[in-house]
């Protein structure tokens, strides 16, 4: 007690000692727990140092020294929990880090215990002696707890890092921690000896006790040593190959001389399903699912140092079959064969991918195969290198093997073109940019052309270098053709000479032709977007589009003309005709009209309506002339004729012979006059078509009778015999009765006239079927014509005629003109009316003749 | 009403005048008329003849509205018309029978002929 030793300076060095360890111990590695706790401990026992250092100096005053004890009690009340907390930070490196909290109330005793040396309680207040201050237990109970607490802590904190170390398999940190660990029991036995057992033994605190925080440097030297020279918490190749190769993903296996396995790692040991630690030498061939494969490169490996197999099969957990990869290497020692590694490799998942790959690939051919693109790819000297099924079926090849390999440009390309195809393909290759898709025509397998559209990318190899091309080309030839000929569609439109107008479903135009501006004056633009109707004149008739609308909607073709007005203003007529477009189902989608100006044409037409209107007037005027002048000449014939027969009666008084004379003549000149009239008259009718007949049934005979007597005054004048030939006493037929005495009347009253006196005319009736008629061609009969005819003829012994003049005989006014004389007079009316008569019933009549002065033959029928 | 008279209408009065020659020894009076109007003024104020010897084409009403008006009135509708035309009697055919005309003759037939006509108009009998 009375040395005076200099402790103080001893404490300094060790407080020194400490502050160097606690930097070097966080500059290894500031961010990790363990360095950061192990850092704090060892602040702990710097600080602890520190007190002492400045106490166990005898210049120290007292207040110095009071500061200096509570300064460094905080350092030794809470080194135990510093200690404990270390231990466990390293003792729990490989699980979850420990939370903050619990680390914390770790604490609680060292704080409260250094509260209990604040307030004397633990111990008394610094008592001075030669070597300085100290500070003796207090008589309480708190010195006992406080070794309580001191010990539980550094056991527990002892029991942790030491059941880590030993059953840690890294060799590195079972070091570690044995060293760490050592370094704290030695520390507790020295300072126990020192502080506990010295004191009891010798009876007093002496100098060796107050150097029990001497003792814990060599704790603190163990912990410092530990931490920087080993480099536990740093993974380092050079100390933690055994950890590397227990924990890497790879499965691995050490082998014997004998080739049985001493070693497998974790994942060897998942892989395999064989514990971890299994101490039996285990037979290598027994992992294989066919025990063969292991056991041929057994008997192949010691000829080779590397021994490598793929596709092979292992047997996994419960004898699962795992495809797997197998390396083996060989270790020797001098030439002699220690022992093999070797890596098993599950090859499971990447036959998976291999797979995967595979179908990709397939799938990609598919597509390639599938797409609708001719898809070629050639190398840099424009061999083809792929060609898909849609290139082949193009070029008429049935297998891409028959192409593969080819020169493109040699074999596929028309000579002529050749070199100007080869020319993009070389710019291609200078990595020139091409615009746009390029068009050339290629050659098929028979020699026909096709012109194809492609579209280009260069290749590139690693280098960047051109390694060839690939392009995607479409058959062109029919769309090109298509669009050739629908140019000449549209030029043709364009340059037609109608007006063409193309609408929409509304009917608003979409487009027009240069003919429309021309005819109408108005722009494409302008008439654009509008419905055709702006075109109609104001006065125009607007039932039309109605009607124009309803037909083409239907689906129908409509034709019609429009009154329409110019930009100018000016009206002009066109005629259209305006149908529906449809699509390919047949719906409607457009409508076109195509017009032509008629303005002229409608011109000409109006006039010569008009023209035909003023004729048809004329015409009526000129009928109704004729039947009035017919009907005023005829009164005073009538009054004429009277008197005449007056006259001839002697009503007058008696004529004498020349008297009587000259009243024949004048009654034979009337009687003339007015049976022209007559004659005028009916034709007049006939052509204005108010000459009608009414048929019902009669018997002709009596007609034929009546006409006879009608006549018989002017043949008896001739000494003309008129002679009935019938097969029929009675013969009823649907005729004009009326009409039909004037057909004999004027038939007879005509071959009288020209037959010669003396001579004999026949009238002969037959019925006689329509094929035997013997019916000259220019008589036409109508559609709805019998089978049955009665033909009548009237045979004179005439002049006859000649095969024009029977033919014309019928014409209006007609003459057979003799050029000597004209012996009888006549009107040359009455074979017209004859022939009207008979063809308002239906029939027919000619005439015949054997030829000039062989007499004519008169003949018409009539329907049975 | 046996008057033994003969009316005879006609705007030609060389017409009447041919008549009434025609007519002279048959011991009827005969009266003529140029008009309708003239006509039916005397039918309505004097003494109602026997026969009407009527032309057609006359100026003012026709032959066939004047025999239709006698016919349809009942007091006028036992005199005999007789329509004459210088129309042909197939022209004159369907008007005159839908008139009611007891016959009907062109002017253009021989005179005995019509002579004839008219006396067995006036004497049915004979």
């Amino acid at each position: 007690m009375q040395a005076y030793f200099p402790l103080g300076y001893i404490h300094f060095i060790t407080f020194i000692l400490y502050s160097l360890m606690a930097v070097f111990i966080l500059r290894k590695d500031t961010a990790s727990r363990i360095n950061i706790s192990a850092a704090c401990m060892v602040s702990a026992f710097a600080l602890w140092s520190l007190g002492l250092a400045i106490k166990h100096n005898p210049l120290t005053p007292q207040s110095a020294a009071v500061f200096a004890e509570h300064l460094g009690a905080f350092g030794w009340t809470n080194f135990p929990s510093f200690t404990l907390w270390f231990f466990l930070e390293i003792s729990s490196q490989e699980k979850q880090p420990r939370r903050f909290f619990p680390s914390v109330l770790l604490f609680v005793p060292g704080v409260f215990f250094w509260i209990l040396v604040l307030t004397n309680l633990l111990q008394s207040s610094p008592v001075y002696s030669p070597a300085g201050w100290y500070s003796p237990w207090t008589d309480s109970i708190f010195p006992a707890m406080f070794q309580f607490y001191y010990v539980l802590y550094i056991i527990t904190a002892l029991f942790f890092l030491l059941s880590y170390s030993l059953k840690n398999k890294n060799p590195v940190k079972k070091k570690q921690g044995i060293i760490i660990a050592i370094g704290t029991l030695f520390s507790i036995i020295i300072g126990s000896l020192s502080e506990v057992i010295l004191p009891a033994i010798l009876g007093s605190y002496g100098v060796l006790s107050e150097m029990s925080d001497i003792y814990i440097v060599v704790w603190a030297a163990s912990v410092a040593y530990a931490l920087i020279r080993l480099s536990v918490f740093k993974p380092n190749p050079e100390n933690m190959s055994v950890q590397i190769v227990s924990q890497m993903n790879e499965s691995l296996l050490i082998l014997d001389e004998t080739f049985s396995i001493t070693y497998l790692n974790t994942s060897a040991s998942n892989l395999l399903g064989i514990p971890e630690g299994s101490k039996e030498n285990l037979d290598f061939c027994s992992i294989f699912v066919t025990r063969e494969d292991g056991c041929r490169i057994l008997k192949e490996l010691p000829s080779a140092n590397l021994w490598i197999k793929t596709n092979t099969a292992i047997k996994g957990v419960a004898d699962k079959k795992i495809p797997a990869s197998i390396s083996i290497t060989l270790i020797r020692e001098k030439k002699e064969i220690r022992g093999a590694v070797c890596l098993l490799e599950n090859t499971e998942e990447k036959t998976y991918f291999e797979t995967t790959l595979k179908k990709e690939k397939e799938l990609a051919e598919k597509y390639i195969n599938t797409a609708g693109v001719f898809l070629l790819a050639l190398d840099k000297d424009g061999l083809i290198t792929l060609i898909n099924k849609k290139g082949c079926e193009i070029l008429g090849y049935s297998s891409k093997e028959e192409l593969l390999g080819k020169n493109w440009f040699n074999d596929f390309i028309p000579k002529k073109t050749a070199s100007a195809t080869r020319l993009v393909f070389t710019k291609m290759s200078e990595h020139a940019l091409i615009d746009g898709p390029v068009e050339n025509y290629i050659l098929q397998k028979n020699g026909t052309q096709r012109l194809m559209k492609w579209s280009n990318v260069v290749l590139s190899d690693e280098k960047g270098e051109f390694a060839g091309t690939l392009s995607s080309g479409e058959d062109i030839t029919e769309a090109r053709e298509k669009e050739e000929e629908m140019a000449k569609l549209v030029t043709a439109v364009e340059q037609s000479p109608s007006v063409i107008i193309i609408s929409d479903l509304w009917g608003n135009i979409t487009y027009v032709n240069p003919k429309f501006t021309e005819v109408t004056g108005y722009s494409r633009d302008e008439a654009s977007g509008k419905n055709p109707r702006f075109l109609q004149a104001g006065d125009a008739d607007k039932n039309i589009y109605k009607n124009l609308w309803e037909t083409i909607s239907s689906g129908k073709q409509w034709r019609g003309e429009f009154k329409n007005k110019k930009k100018d203003g000016s009206v002009y007529w066109e005629s259209a005709s305006i149908s529906p477009i449809m699509d390919y189902k047949n719906r409607i989608f457009a409508y076109i009209a195509v017009k032509e100006d008629i303005t002229e044409k409608r011109k000409q037409e109006e006039m010569l309506a008009q023209s035909y209107e003023r004729l048809k007037e004329v015409d009526k005027l000129k009928t109704n002339f004729t039947s009035m002048v017919s009907h005023e000449l005829r009164t005073p014939l009538t009054s004429i004729k009277g008197f005449i027969s007056f006259l001839l009666g002697g009503v007058g008084g008696r004529l004498s012979p020349e008297q009587k004379e000259f009243v024949l003549i004048i009654k034979n000149n009337s009687e003339r006059l007015l049976s022209l009239i007559n004659d005028l008259l009916d034709l007049s009718k006939m052509e204005a078509g108010s000459f009608s007949i009414s048929k019902r049934n009669t018997d002709i005979i009596p007609v034929i009778a009546s006409s006879i007597r009608d006549i018989a005054s002017i043949a008896e004048k001739k000494s003309i015999t008129l002679k009935v030939t019938s097969p029929y006493t009675g013969y009823s037929i649907n005729i004009d009765e009326y009409r039909i005495s004037q057909v004999f009347i004027n038939l007879l009253n005509n071959s009288i006239k020209f037959s010669p006196s003396g001579s004999e005319i026949e009238i002969s009736l037959k019925e006689e079927k329509k094929n035997d008629i013997g019916l000259p061609s220019y008589c036409v009969l109508p559609d709805t014509s019998p089978e049955k005819y009665l033909l009548v003829r009237v045979i004179d012994h005439g002049p006859g005629l000649t095969k024009d003049n029977a033919r014309r005989i019928f014409d209006r006014f007609y003459q057979v003109e003799d050029i000597h004389t004209r012996k009888e007079q006549g009107t040359g009316l009455g074979l017209s009316i004859v022939e009207n008569i008979i063809k308002l019933h239906d029939g027919a009549v000619w005439a015949d003749s054997e030829g000039p002065g062989k007499g004519s033959v008169f003949s018409f029928i009539l329907p049975l | 009403m046996n008057n033994k008279l003969i009316f005879i209408v006609d705007d030609e009065p060389a017409i009447c005048r041919l008549m009434r020659i025609l007519l002279e020894d048959t011991g009827y009076d005969i009266k003529e008329f140029h008009n309708g109007a003239e006509l039916m003024e005397e039918l309505l104020h004097s003494a109602l003849p026997e026969l009407v010897l009527l032309d057609i084409m006359l100026p003012g009403m026709n032959g066939y509205d004047i025999c239709r008006f006698i016919k349809n009135d009942p007091a006028l509708k036992q005199i005999k018309v007789l329509l004459f035309s210088a129309l042909s009697e197939n022209e004159m055919k369907g008007k005159a029978e839908t008139s009611g005309a007891d016959a009907y003759f062109s002017k253009n037939i021989e005179l005995e002929y019509l002579r004839e006509k008219i006396v067995t108009a006036i004497n049915p009998q004979l």
